[in-house]
């Protein structure tokens, strides 16, 4: 019994093997597909305005078919936009959160006018436009977004602001929910981006 | 109790699947309730998957290696497995299929061509009959910018809202080519920021073309947007843009809106399909594969629970088999296969009790025998039985020795085998097959046989025992012959010798009275006749009185004298006797040095020696020399040591007729001898309690004494100690 348990052994670790490079593959493969379809922040700037800090950035939303397809065939896509803001508090302690703020847009198709929507989800503003591309663009347009007020800020410490763009699977319909959660195609994100403010 | 306990787990953990099975279907039917769970429980039941697929595996090889190893009971509980799996899958396959086609062609059957042709074809009903009020809007405004096309800034800042009200839009607005707005009127005045325009449009018109379009804003419903360009139009930015947005009659924009809805549903849950699909298989398939490897998993435990007595029962057979006898098996429930263990376990008791019971009788039987055996080996006399073939079955100790065979290893061989050992015994062995043949229930025989120990009278009684075969008793009568033999001899004796003695004196007196009175009266040769004649008679009658004294003495012997004495010395003074003697014997002595002392008379010894060394002198013929040899030797024998004495002389030997009455008194073949000399040997060496043999040898005759060390007799024994 043992022996052919050692018999088999070969085969076992082939098949092992096997397994480890198929994961190995898929994952790498699944890696370079995010990379082609992740959103990318391009740069921006945290300005002080009248005391208030203003953020301008610029998002290339570049969505992949999938998402794209999606969202042609009308389903509402929910845009976040993850702001922190942390206080640095040296490095043998966690940095103190100042402030964590998402803020959602919903980016749907209007068919009897052609026309994109772009919502923002809090104030229940509208805009329209007349592509998708305008819309994304407008969408991934960031001018003046207050960020906090300098008075709320600590003097000589240093704050990092943080950004991340990510399509939002929770909201999409709960059909589309189960193939997102399984697809790389649907999990479009951006790395976190920063920008250090010392006031 | 860890039966039980391992139901318990499986029940309660179907118990959970069963509810996140349920949950899960909840999600996917309603996902307003659910929808945020339905990622986890889907991730929880695939983990829940994937463990009772490692499950599994783990009891499949479990179940493989004792397959393998063939442990009891591993192939039945395979066989059942696969067959519980067989039961579980087949349904299960088949609800499957079904389930799938039924879904697929129902979310299907929820999607129609006409329906969908129809709603876009409302659409575009819409969009044209909209498109008829955007162009002539689009005219009106063109008019009104070619009326404006000269005016200033100013004017035109000023006249916004008359134009605006003379338009009747909801809203006006001046802007520069950039998009920057110059000024706005509008028919709410709560409004502060006008609507804009996007970077697109503004493209368009800085190329002069005009822009008509519907704007679905959320706020004031649908509205028509015209953008037209103002050129030629004066001032630091160039070219003005004119903006209007015109509302749409109530009505319509709530059609309109309708059919965009429903459009837009309809779409959305077009494009879902697939998903939705997807979602309900993936569901589906969790909850049939979940059921599916539970069943399969409990199929083990199962397969397991019901092989458990069974495969107690196989091991319990093997054990009762191997011997191991009274095996005890864990009670397994009231069904048929608890009755069977039952069963086996009154039947394993009842074996060991049994086979107690045969141990028990077999020991009673193996001491039975030895008892018996001690008291066979007792007997003096033989005891031989045989089986109905002919074989040995018992001999003891004194059958061997009375036919001086040995019977080491008599058991078992037949009789005439081992009867043929040894060349004295063929005369018994023709007797007792002729015997044996007849078959007659009973019968007696009385023979003789020359052991080594001399020549003996055996009665041998025969009788069939029940079984078939025989049993022969062999009784030594040589002794109680002889004692017959010698009291009758005795008995003559007595009263022969008192029968003459008593008419010998008064012939000797009468003789001497004769020759007292007569021989002075007679003279000369009367006289001397007379002289002669009495003389004769005293001296015959005194030779005849001898004789009788002789006589009576052989018939009543003297009391022994018994003390422990050396043989060999005694040996070696009496032939120092006859050395001196003038004829000329030739003696050779063969003496054990490491012979016993004997207790012995030592006259009657010495008579013994005397008489043997007479006789073989006088078998000694003249024309030879005679030559005697004389050996001592120690013979072990069961009831003890035994002291031989050989006496080979070189004379003719016995004649054949002799050998059975040589030691009877008056019996000799010598010229000279009064045929007392064997006779009175025999009967000191039977004062001993020994035995006497005669024999020829290749050269004379040989005489064998033996004579037990000690006394078999306890009483004799204390009397020589004191």
């Amino acid at each position: 019994m043992r022996g052919s348990w050692r018999y088999n052994a070969p085969a076992w670790r082939q098949l092992l093997l096997g397994l480890l490079a198929a994961l190995l593959l898929g994952a790498s493969a699944q890696a370079q597909e995010l990379r082609a379809h992740n959103f990318r922040i391009e740069g921006g700037e945290v300005v002080l305005s009248d005391g208030v800090y203003l953020l301008n950035a610029r998002i290339d939303f570049r969505l992949s078919e999938a998402a794209e397809d999606a969202l042609d065939n009308g389903v509402p896509l929910t845009f976040v936009l993850q702001l922190e803001v942390e206080r640095n508090r040296g490095w043998w302690w966690f940095d103190a959160n100042v402030l964590s703020r998402n803020l959602r847009y919903r980016v749907r198709y209007h068919a009897l006018s052609t026309r994109y929507l772009v919502t923002n989800v809090e104030s229940g503003e509208t805009r329209s436009f007349t592509s998708k591309q305008a819309a994304l663009a407008a969408l991934g347009t960031i001018a003046g977004l207050p960020v906090l007020e300098a008075q709320a800020l600590q003097e000589g410490a240093s704050y990092e602001v943080w950004l991340r763009a990510a399509l939002d699977i929770d909201e999409l319909p709960a059909p589309l929910k189960t193939v997102a959660y399984m697809s790389p195609q649907w999990r479009l994100v951006s790395e976190w981006h920063l920008w250090r403010i010392e006031p | 109790m860890k039966r039980p306990r391992q139901g318990l787990i499986r029940l309660l953990l179907c118990v959970l699947l069963l509810g996140s099975l349920l949950l899960l279907s909840e999600a996917t039917q309603n996902s307003a309730r659910f929808g945020s769970l339905y990622t986890w429980l889907l991730l929880i039941n695939a983990v829940g998957l994937v463990l009772l697929m490692l499950v599994i595996g783990a009891e499949l090889g479990r179940l493989l290696r004792q397959y393998r190893s063939a442990q009891p009971g591993s192939r039945l509980t395979l066989r059942l497995v696969a067959m519980l799996v067989v039961i579980a899958v087949v349904p299960v396959s088949v609800v499957y299929y079904f389930s799938m086609q039924f879904l697929r062609s129902g979310i299907e059957s929820w999607f129609n061509v006409e329906v969908e042709r129809a709603l876009q074809d409302s659409l575009d009903l819409s969009q044209a009959s909209l498109d008829l009020r955007m162009r002539e809007l689009l005219k009106r405004m063109q008019q009104v910018a070619d009326e404006m096309r000269y005016m200033l800034d100013g004017e035109l800042v000023r006249g916004l809202d008359e134009l605006r009200e003379r338009v009747e839009a909801t809203e006006m607005t001046l802007l520069a080519t950039n998009g920057r707005i110059i000024a706005t009127s509008s028919e709410d005045p709560v409004t502060l920021l006008p609507d804009q325009p996007d970077e697109n449009l503004l493209l368009q018109l800085r190329q002069g073309y005009p822009y008509v379009g519907l704007d679905p804003l959320a706020m004031g419903g649908l509205h028509i947007r015209v953008l037209v360009p103002l050129t030629g139009g004066e001032g630091p930015g160039g070219s003005r843009l004119l903006q209007a947005l015109f509302p749409i009659s109530p009505r319509i924009n709530d059609l309109a809106e309708s059919v965009q809805n429903a459009y837009a549903d309809y779409r959305e849950l077009t494009y879902l399909r697939e998903p939705l699909t997807r979602s309900f298989m993936i569901t589906l398939s969790l909850v049939l594969f979940l059921s599916l490897l539970f069943a399969v998993w409990t199929a083990f435990f199962l397969a397991r629970r019901l092989v458990a007595p069974v495969r107690d029962l196989a091991e319990g057979t093997r054990a009762v088999a191997a011997g191991d006898y009274g095996t005890q098996l864990p009670p397994a429930g009231r069904d048929e296969l608890g009755f069977l263990v039952q069963s086996f376990n009154d039947m394993s008791l009842r074996i060991a009790q049994a086979r107690e019971a045969a141990k028990r009788s077999q020991m009673q039987a193996e001491a039975q025998r030895a008892y018996l055996e001690t008291v066979m080996s007792r007997l003096s006399s033989g005891v031989i039985t045989l089986a109905r073939d002919g074989e040995l079955r018992t001999v003891n100790r004194a059958a061997g020795e009375l036919l001086g065979v040995p019977t080491g290893a008599a058991l078992g061989r037949p009789l005439r085998e081992w009867l043929a050992e040894a060349p004295h015994l063929r005369a018994l062995a023709a007797m007792l097959e002729a015997r044996l043949g007849e078959q007659a229930a009973e019968w007696r025989e009385e023979f003789e046989l020359d052991t080594p120990d001399g020549r003996r009278v055996l009665v041998c009684s025969g009788a069939v025992l029940p079984d078939g075969g025989h049993v022969l008793v062999l009784d030594d009568v040589t002794t109680l012959i002889q004692a017959q033999r010698d009291a009758a001899w005795g008995e003559v004796a007595r009263r022969l010798a008192h029968e003459i003695k008593n008419p010998l004196t008064p012939i000797q007196l009468s003789a001497e009275r004769i020759r007292h009175r007569y021989l002075g009266r007679m003279e000369g040769k009367d006289a001397e006749v007379l002289e002669r004649s009495t003389r004769t008679i005293v001296q015959q009658v005194e030779a005849m009185k001898e004789m009788v004294n002789a006589f009576s003495d052989y018939a009543r012997p003297p009391k022994l004298k018994l003390q422990a004495l050396d043989l060999n010395q005694l040996i070696q003074e009496v032939v120092e006797l006859y050395r001196a003697s003038p004829e000329a014997l030739e003696f050779t002595l063969r003496l054990d040095p490491q012979l016993p002392a004997l207790y012995a008379d030592p006259g009657r010894l010495r008579q013994l020696l005397h008489n043997l060394i007479k006789n073989a002198q006088e078998a000694c013929p003249p024309t030879r020399r005679c030559e005697i040899e004389l050996c001592t030797q120690v013979i072990q024998r069961s009831f003890g040591q035994v002291v031989e004495l050989l006496v080979t002389d070189n004379g003719p030997g016995f004649p054949e007729e002799m050998l059975a009455k040589l030691y009877e008194p008056y019996v000799t073949t010598k010229p000279k001898g009064t045929g007392l000399g064997l006779a009175i040997v025999k009967k000191i060496v039977e004062e001993h309690n020994g035995t006497i043999a005669a024999r020829n040898v290749e050269q004379g005759a040989q005489l064998s004494v033996r004579i037990p060390v000690k006394l078999p007799d306890a009483a004799h024994g204390t009397n020589l100690e004191s």
